[in-house]
């Protein structure tokens, strides 16, 4: 559905986008992760139209994105970053115009508006002035416009930046219902919005794509042990040593803890082994306290942070 | 074509939003109102040529006024993105926006032809020089609003657009008489004489029709919308 081929940016000497390559397929929901000024948003109006690529191209259903671009335009239901809009306008006012520019069939232009008035939760606001309306509001105003015309591809660039955790949940709902009828792509940069609505992830760092799978994958992929995460009353040297004769057991790093003779430590073992038992049962028979005890899986932030921080070292295990 | 209609209907209404359309025809009716009192009913003359004159200087700080926002502000606010990114040309959208201030232009024009109407039923003016006057007015307004594009495609800011278009429209109209001040006759004076507004103005006002005028308005226009084209385009490549 999209081809992305080694897209580049510069502008002047600075080179916003470097070589960035992905495919989305049909169906899909692709989110664009990296952190702000990593090249998410300039990435995203190339696609648009917005921007001419330096080098590189893109396809979209088929299209080039530079040579076809008014094809590609006609596809695609564009959210800008921070959700520009005609604040003199009403609701209906600027949807209808929408549908005019994209050229929708008249007979149908209204009960399309209609129904997407409804699905976004518009009704009650469609004849007030855009101006006026909430964040909220107006971030489903940038989503009907892009939806107007039914486009195949959805692309929307950080679209729940700025709203209330409220606001943020049914804008996600919104997109998870799009997500079955559109091919989406969304950029962020928040782990969490990833992890709940997107199938796969590019993640993008200084203008570089640094990673792209499955959320799963990737997870899988950086987590080279099984850790565990525990909580211990009794002095450091002696917990390591006992816990470090475990079985399977391969490295423990310890953190020494507030209160005197608590602290904690994060066992690393081998990947197929769950060894929390054995764990509380050393710990017990030594005559330590075992305060807390839990499996500590990799999160998105952490492989995030590996990814994107510069000269991190991968997952230490010395 | 259709897109065009589009935003030529975007932005009328846009211009009926807000006090700016209003306002600017307000402005212009009264003075012209005032003048056309003052200038002619009260020395019982029946040529308009006085007030024709007067409504150019009012078009250097009106016209401005109504093109300022019409790129300016979607840069500014950013819905430019939104725009450029719909299935639809730029020229569609330059010359959509054109049109809608040539057709605000033109109704501001329409509420003025009371003032021929009194003439012609209490007064013995020369029908043909009032025509040709505002045929004149209506290339000129043409004139005026394709510089205030190419103003207004040129930055982010409406007031930077209003005052560019100002001042240079200002000058394009004074510069006839400074030649004629400064340089007397000669090559040079021929050619800045040739280059103002208001010296290819003179002829309509006087009822005679020429070509050479009406190619020279209808050629700035022509000129001034590629150049906004260009200049709308162009911003795509450098933002």
């Amino acid at each position: 559905m999209i081809e992305v081929e080694s897209l580049t940016k510069s502008f002047g000497d600075t080179v916003a986008v470097k070589d960035v390559s992905f495919n989305v397929e049909s169906g899909e929901v692709l989110g664009l992760l990296g952190p702000n000024g990593a090249g998410k948003t300039t990435t995203i109006r190339m696609l648009t139209g917005y921007l001419p690529p330096t080098r590189g191209t893109a396809r979209i259903v088929g299209y080039d994105i530079f040579k076809d671009s008014l094809k590609v335009r006609r596809q695609i239901g564009y959210l800008p970053e921070n959700v520009p809009l005609y604040n003199n306008m009403s609701v209906n006012t600027f949807l209808n115009f929408v549908a005019r520019v994209k050229d929708t069939e008249v007979r149908t232009r209204n009960d399309q508006i209609d129904e997407i008035l409804l699905h976004c939760g518009l009704r009650e606001v469609q004849n007030k002035t855009i101006g006026k309306l909430s964040k909220g509001f107006k971030q489903r105003v940038g989503l009907a416009q892009a939806l107007i015309g039914n486009p195949m591809v959805l692309i929307l660039d950080e679209p729940t930046t700025g709203l209330d955790p409220r606001q943020i949940a049914q804008i996600r709902d919104l997109i998870k219902q799009l997500a079955s009828g559109h091919t989406i792509i969304l950029s962020t940069h928040i782990l969490h919005e990833v992890s709940m609505v997107c199938d796969r992830v590019v993640i993008i760092h200084n203008g570089e794509v640094v990673a792209q799978d499955s959320v799963e994958n990737l997870t899988k992929e950086l987590t080279k042990t099984q850790m565990t995460y525990i909580t211990i009353h009794g002095p450091l040297k002696l917990v390591k040593e006992s816990l470090k004769t475990v079985e399977g057991v391969l490295v423990v790093e310890s953190h020494p803890g507030d209160v005197e003779d608590v602290n904690n430590f994060i066992v690393h073992a081998q990947l197929e082994r769950d060894i929390r038992e054995l764990i509380a049962k050393c710990v017990v028979n030594s005559g330590f306290g075992l305060l807390e005890l839990k499996s500590h899986a990799l999160s998105l932030e952490d492989i995030f942070l590996q990814l994107t921080t510069k000269g991190a070292k991968p997952m230490n295990l010395n | 074509m259709k897109n065009v209609k589009t935003i030529m209907d975007k932005e009328i209404r846009a211009y009926f939003t807000s006090p700016m359309a209003y306002t600017a025809l307000c402005l212009f009716l009264l003075i012209s109102g005032v003048i056309f009192n003052s200038n002619i009913l009260k020395e019982h003359s029946s040529e308009m040529i006085n007030l024709f004159i007067l409504m150019i200087y009012l078009f250097i700080m009106i016209i401005p006024a109504l093109t300022m926002h019409l790129f300016a502000e979607e840069r500014r606010s950013g819905t430019i993105e939104l725009l450029m990114t719909y299935p639809i040309q730029d020229w569609e959208v330059v010359m959509g926006k054109f049109l809608a201030g040539f057709a605000l232009f033109m109704g501001m024009l329409l509420l003025t032809f009371h003032f021929p109407l009194f003439l012609l039923m209490w007064g013995n003016p020369d029908p043909g020089a009032i025509l040709a006057g505002y045929l004149g007015l209506i290339l000129l307004g043409g004139t005026f609003l394709s510089i205030g594009m190419l103003a207004t495609s040129s930055t982010k800011s409406p007031n930077v657009a209003f005052i560019m278009a100002a001042g240079v429209l200002f000058g394009l109209t004074v510069i006839g008489q400074v030649a004629i001040n400064f340089a007397g006759t000669g090559a040079i004076a021929d050619f800045v004489s040739y280059i103002s507004i208001t010296e290819h103005f003179r002829n309509f006002t006087m009822g005679t029709i020429n070509s050479k005028d009406i190619v020279f308005y209808l050629s700035v226009i022509f000129f001034a919308l590629f150049a906004s084209i260009r200049l709308v385009e162009m911003r795509r490549w450098k933002n």
